[in-house]
């Protein structure tokens, strides 16, 4: 069965509630985006289950903020199971507001107990 | 009641328009995407409570209008029946020389519906970073 709308809106306001937890250094709130079992990959390697990841939210440095915009929100999916590619720009905000990095993310999520996770993140930077 | 997909259409349909009044520099339009109790309460522009103060307000800025546009990403909504809020980024840029990045901020709005739709009940503006423009 294709994605409705509501699948649609509900995977980009996902990706909308990851940008804000992880500004805001919310580590239960950024785990919750991922399912039990989700996967990140990031520049920095790898971080896999909700143990990890609240890790790595604690952990990260947060001696310079940036904010996380998307925007060219592709979304394929059906049923249960959907992936995305997704435009990624950082805004440093420590001092004057500028662009940090441009890059993408390629998901894939799940649909857990009426609810769209990604089960795998990944993020690469432009260049 | 969940907020319906065509609540939730209607409401970044709101933000939409408010970002091109603002920057259009339509008063009647950016005013009225408030409630007649609204509340307009901004890091740069302080607390304007009423429709008709955020029009009075929104007419002294009107003139700078067209050298700057409202960008926002990363709306969060959440609500039931009658009621809901949004929480969403603001990039304000210059569009003028030398169109710098002017601010980065945070929208938490309370939005309630109306008879005339959904309308701002309170935006709250937050500023991260800034420039002096």
């Amino acid at each position: 069965m294709p994605l409705s709308l509501e699948d649609q809106l509900d995977i980009m306001e996902l990706m909308a509630r990851y940008n804000h937890a992880i500004d805001s250094s919310q580590p239960e709130a950024w785990a919750d985006t991922f399912t039990e079992d989700g996967v990140f990959e990031g520049s920095a390697g790898k971080v896999s289950g909700r143990e990890e990841m609240l890790a790595f939210v604690r952990n990260r440095d947060q001696s310079n903020p940036i904010r996380h915009w998307n925007n060219n929100i592709l979304i394929d999916g059906d049923g249960d199971d959907a992936t995305a590619k997704v435009y990624l720009v950082t805004f440093d905000v420590t001092g004057p507001p500028e662009v940090r990095i441009t890059g993408m993310y390629h998901d894939t999520l799940k649909r857990v107990d009426g609810q769209w996770k990604f089960t795998h993140r990944k993020v690469r930077a432009d260049g | 009641m969940p907020l319906s997909v065509e609540d939730r259409m209607a409401i970044l349909a709101l933000v939409t328009r408010y970002n091109h009044a603002v920057d259009e520099g339509d008063v009647d339009t950016r005013s009225e995407t408030f409630t007649e109790d609204g509340v307009w309460d901004s890091d740069t522009a302080g607390v304007v409570t009423s429709r008709e103060a955020i029009r009075a307000h929104a007419a002294t800025r009107a003139p700078q209008a067209h050298t700057k546009k409202h960008w926002t990403n990363s709306p969060v909504i959440e609500g039931d029946g009658d009621h809901a809020t949004i929480t969403q980024y603001l990039w304000l840029v210059e569009i003028v020389e030398p169109r710098r990045t002017l601010m980065i901020g945070t929208y938490h709005d309370t939005v309630r519906r109306e008879p005339e739709g959904w309308l701002f009940a309170k935006r709250e503006l937050r500023v991260h970073s800034r420039i002096d423009y």
